[in-house]
Formats: structure tokens, sequence, C-alpha cells
């Protein structure tokens, strides 16, 4: 009798457990999602420097906050989340995209005072980064914060809805507390042309920047462009891609801040 | 080799849990502990090496001497830092081969490998140093320094558990205000999990083992039965609701009010008090209804370092696989039955080799 009640008690849990994991389950993957941009047909643009300079511009719109903190305090605190500065070593003190944007603000806000804080969440899908960014937001308060965003929620194959809730949820707190972003999506990856879920996840991101008003830096297009194959280039194309994440994401990224900033700005000084 | 008991089959679901939770995306990481209370495995496992600490040294009634107990955690510290550089080393070279053989460049970025492929000078020493750590790879650096202040713990704790309490927590206090902690480098920033705020969770442990071996933790934790049941039903509510703290709506010192895992804010600690408290007798019940599965799971924990590091082996190849197979959920589901399945091989290969090594008579390694 004992060992009757046993089995059926093991059965039940069992039973339980499946019951739980198919009400918990994400949608199956196989089952293709419709993805929220589709992405346009690379065209390449010629670019012996920086991508972008004679094709496509990174997409502007307006900040709300920085313009006043700039008018008002004169300072600029700007917090970079993704991708780490070297406190020391081969790119240190100015080469790292971190110090470049520095760097680059610095020589465009000539009166004003900019401090950057570098954060990088390795690895961290967009649920987990969004609630360290959040502390780090509360502990160093900056008046815009630079997100690259996607990347490792696109290698974790992190279920579509999953991402999207995690990052519009953080999107909605940067709004309520007045805090600026700018967007910086996923890089390009030749290997991953093709990949639906890697283009979905770059898609969502160019759907909320484009449908919130959120300036972003659409790496990944530019960084399409510059793989083309191209004669006139000397360098091959994965030579210009790693080069592009060296010298022009900060060059990017500052151009946005710029347009996006002065686009609000009463008194344009710049 | 010990008999099954609760530290080891704790510390054993903590392991599963953390190999499970180290592939993310993976469906099952949605049954493991962290979604029902604020804290997750990681704080489990510290707890109960903390509580091994006293088991490893005697408990109160047979303290080792001081200098049996300062050789033996250096002792075991070498043996963990070998660990980590180990598993780190495997991980570098399975990202690299995954990016050679499966032809994504990719692969070289993931978890802060980066710097080590692109500026190896500079992160070797740092890989040594343990100021560069791989994403999912700085529980064991964490464990290094908490067993470097063990020993301290101990003879301290062996003079009286009351200051041996209230030091630690003066440590932890600090910490949180002025926001303590190792640095990282060449990189800027700090390290993942902050050895001055999680001492306390292990001296925790430490001092409910040696209040348990001399019989006066039951009278202190039976009438904090109920209070932590409704600490863990507040969890659950929070973790389906998906609340969390707003850090800019807290007051200062903010660390003391989010549910921060880098500094371990009380919220998580007194979560998992209370997930103690409440599950202490569960296993001689789990034990008595499956016994097969109260062994399977004290072996694993039994081998802990053995079976954490190929766990974290396991779960950064369940990541590529995860990646290369779409994400489809069969395949989650084989793999981390693979994973597991091979966790508990490493177990008894480990008891195995340990028992074709030694005669039966002699006693096993320890715990800590």
């Amino acid at each position: 009798m004992a060992h009757k009640i046993k089995t059926a008690t093991i059965a039940a849990l069992c039973l339980a457990g499946i019951a739980t994991f198919l009400l918990f389950a994400p949608a199956d993957p196989l089952q293709p999602e419709s993805p929220r941009t589709e992405l346009p047909e690379p065209k390449y643009a010629a670019a012996p420097s920086c991508v972008g300079d004679n094709g496509i511009r990174p997409k502007p719109a307006s900040l709300k906050s920085l313009p006043k903190a700039l008018a008002e305090n004169g300072t600029l605190t700007v917090l970079v989340v993704g991708s780490s500065a070297y406190e020391d070593g081969p790119l240190a003190p100015d080469d790292s995209y971190p110090d470049r944007l520095a760097t680059y603000l610095k020589s465009i806000f000539k009166h004003e005072d900019i401090e950057l804080v570098s954060r990088n969440i390795s690895g961290e899908v967009a649920y987990d980064a969004g609630e360290r960014m959040r502390a780090e937001i509360a502990e160093t308060d900056p008046d815009l914060v630079v997100w690259q965003v996607g990347a490792a929620d696109a290698l974790a194959r992190v279920d579509l809805q999953e991402f999207e809730s995690a990052f519009t949820e953080t999107l909605d707190w940067l709004q309520e507390h007045d805090i600026d972003v700018v967007l910086v999506d996923p890089r390009y990856v030749p290997e991953l042309a093709e990949d639906p879920a890697y283009r979905r996840i770059v898609g969502a991101i160019w759907y909320y920047a484009s449908t919130r008003e959120i300036p972003l830096v659409r790496r990944y297009d530019m960084m399409r462009n510059l793989a083309l194959p191209d004669d006139s280039n000397a360098a091959p194309p994965q030579y210009r891609l790693t080069g592009f994440d060296n010298r022009c994401m900060a060059r990017k990224v500052a151009e946005v801040i710029v347009v996006s900033s002065n686009s609000e700005r009463p008194d344009k000084r710049r | 080799m010990r008999g099954p008991n609760a530290v080891d089959f704790w510390r054993g679901y903590a392991l599963i849990c953390i190999f499970v939770d180290h592939i993310p995306g993976n469906p099952l990481e949605r049954l493991t502990m962290r979604n029902f209370t604020i804290c997750d495995a990681a704080e489990l496992f510290v707890f109960l090496a903390g509580w091994s600490v006293s088991l490893a040294t005697g408990g109160p009634q047979r303290g080792h001497t001081s200098g049996r107990v300062t050789i033996r955690f250096l002792s075991r510290m070498v043996e963990v830092y070998r660990a980590q550089i180990t598993i780190t080393a495997i991980a570098l070279a399975i990202l690299a081969g995954a990016a050679l053989w499966l032809e994504n460049n990719l692969y070289l970025e993931w978890h802060n490998a980066e710097p080590v492929f692109t500026a190896p000078v500079w992160t070797t020493p740092a890989l040594a140093l343990m100021t560069h750590q791989l994403g999912f790879f700085n529980i064991l650096p964490l464990y290094v320094v908490l067993l470097a202040m063990a020993p301290l713990i101990v003879i301290i704790g062996r003079y009286s558990l009351t200051l041996c309490g209230l030091v630690s927590f003066a440590v932890y206090a600090a910490t949180l205000i002025f926001r303590i902690n190792l640095p990282s480098w060449p990189y800027a920033g700090e390290w993942f999990l902050d050895p001055f705020a999680w001492q306390f969770l292990f001296t925790l442990g430490f001092i409910g083992a040696e209040l348990a071996a001399t019989e006066r933790l039951e009278a202190l934790v039976r009438p904090l039965f109920w209070p932590a049941a409704v600490i863990l039903a507040l969890g659950l509510v929070v973790r389906f609701t998906g609340y969390s703290p707003d850090p800019m709506q807290v007051p200062s010192p903010r660390l003391f009010f989010l549910f921060d895992k880098t500094y371990l804010s009380p919220a998580r600690l007194v979560s998992l008090i209370a997930l103690v408290i409440c599950f202490a007798g569960a296993y001689s019940r789990i034990a008595a209804f499956s016994h097969q599965l109260a062994e399977v799971l004290a072996s694993l924990g039994r081998n802990s370092l053995a079976v954490f590091s190929i766990g974290s082996l396991l779960s950064l190849i369940g990541q590529i696989v995860r990646f290369e197979s779409a994400g489809l959920v069969i395949v989650d589901l084989a793999y981390s039955a693979l994973g597991i399945g091979l966790m508990i091989f490493t177990a008894w290969f480990v008891e195995w080799r340990t028992r074709s090594k030694r005669p039966p008579s002699q006693p096993s390694a320890s715990l800590a």
C-alpha cells in the first residue's frame, strides 16, 4: 500500500512539474515571430574613415533633459553602459571607446564640465542589466545614459517578448526619471547576417527607438555597410569592422548626442 | 566518504541551480530557486560554505588550533584558486575554439573575454590576479578571498561568536555605506561579487553551524519559523509581481534598500536566512521520501569544487549550444539533462578516484 502511495505521489509530482513547465515555457522558437522592423537590404557607402560620412547618418531625435542640464548647471554627466573603459593597458588612457567619447564631448561642449562614467555589464541580458543599470544611475546621477543593448540577449537567444518587456521597462523607468538615453544597437557580425533571431532583436531596438523618439546609433547598419566587399578599400572588410568599433563608435555616439541635444536647445552656441 | 547529509544535499541542489541559471534563456531557469525568492543559489552556496568551515575545523567542542586552521584554509584557498585559473583557461579555450570552428568571431567577445584575446599582455596577469574575471566565472574568486578570511573568522568565532558576528556585520555595513569593493583591472570597475559584503553571509553560516553543534540553534530559530515563512511569502510575491525597489526612490545609503547582488543587499540576505529557517527540517523528509535523490544531490555537494568547476564549463558550452541551436526548447532540455548527468558523473568519478587511491579506513577529504 505504502509503495503504491509513493508511486502515485511521484507520478503526481512529475505531472505537476510538466504542467508548471508547460505553463511557464516560452513560445517555441521554431514558430517564427514577425519582426518589429524589417531590416532593409544593405547598400554600400564608400567610407574611407568612418562609415556614415557619405552614407547613412545616425538618426537624430530630441533629447529633453540634457539641454536643460547644460543650460542650468553647465555640467554634463554621461553614463556609458555596455562597454568598459580600460583603467590601464594597451588602450589607456584615451583610446578606448568611452575615453574617446569623453574626448569628443569635451571638444564639443567646451564651456561645460563633462564627466563620463563607464560601466561594463558583460554578458547580462536586458533584464539583469536593467536592474544593475538603475542602481548605477542612482549612484552616478547622470544626465544622459548611452546604452549598448541587445547583444547579450541575442547571443543568449532570449525570447523576443522577454527582451522587449525588460527593455521597455527600463526605457519607461528612464523616462519617468527624466533621464535621457541614447541607444546603441548590437554590432553587425557577418556570420549572423542572416540569423533571424539576431535581426529580430536589432529590429526591436530600431522599432522602439523610432516609436519613442529615442536617439539611436545604428551601429549594426553602419557596420553592415562596411562589411560589403569593395575594391576601392585597401583593408579587407573584417579589419574595417574591427576598426569601426575602435575608431568610429565614439564619434558616432558624440554626433548623435550633439544633433539630438541641439534640436531642443533654445541657445545654439555650437 | 561521509554519508548523505543536509549540508551536502542543499549544496548539491545549489550547484544544479547555478548550472541551469548560468545558461541564460534556458527555459529551466524559470524553475530554479531565484524565481521564488529574492536571493539565488549563489547565496545558498556561500552560506553552506560558511557552515562547512565550522565542520572542517572540528566544531566548537573539538576545535583545531589556530595554526592548523590557518594552514588548512590557506591550503584550501590554493586549491580553489587553482580551480579558478584552470576553468578560466579552459573557458577561454572553449570560446576561442568556438570562434574558430563555428566561424563566429562574436564568441571572442563573450563574457569579458575580448581583452584576453586583444590585449593578452595586460590581461594575463589580470587573470592570475583575478582582477579580470570572465562573466559567470566570478564565484570562485569570491570564495578564494572568503577562504583567506576564514582563519580570522574561526579564531574570533571560537573566542566569541557574538564578537565574530558583530565584527563581520560592521565590515558588511561599512561596505554597503561606502561601497567598498575590490577593483577590476585593466578594465575599470569592480568585482561582480564583493567579498567584503559576502563575508557576512559566510560568517553567518559559520555561526549557524557552531550554534547547531552546541544545540543552541534550534531554540533560537524555532520562534522565527513563522516570521521567516512570511518573509518567504513576501519574496514569492516580489518575484511573481516582478517588483524591484526603485533606486531613485530609496533613501541613502541605497544599497541597504535594493536587491543588489554585488553588495548582497539585506533583502537578499534576509531572504536566504528565511529560506534556511523554513527548510532546515526538509532534508530528513526528502531523504525519507527518496533516498536515491538525497544520495545523488549529496554526492554533488560532497565534491562541490570539482562539480562546480565542471558545471561552470558545461554552462558555457550550454550557452554555445543554445546559440547554435537557435534556442530550441528540446535541445535546452536535452542539454540540461546531459549537463546534470555529467555533474553526477563528475562527483562519482572524484569519489571513485579517491577510493582507489586510499585505503578504505582512511577518512575522506572534508568540506571546506
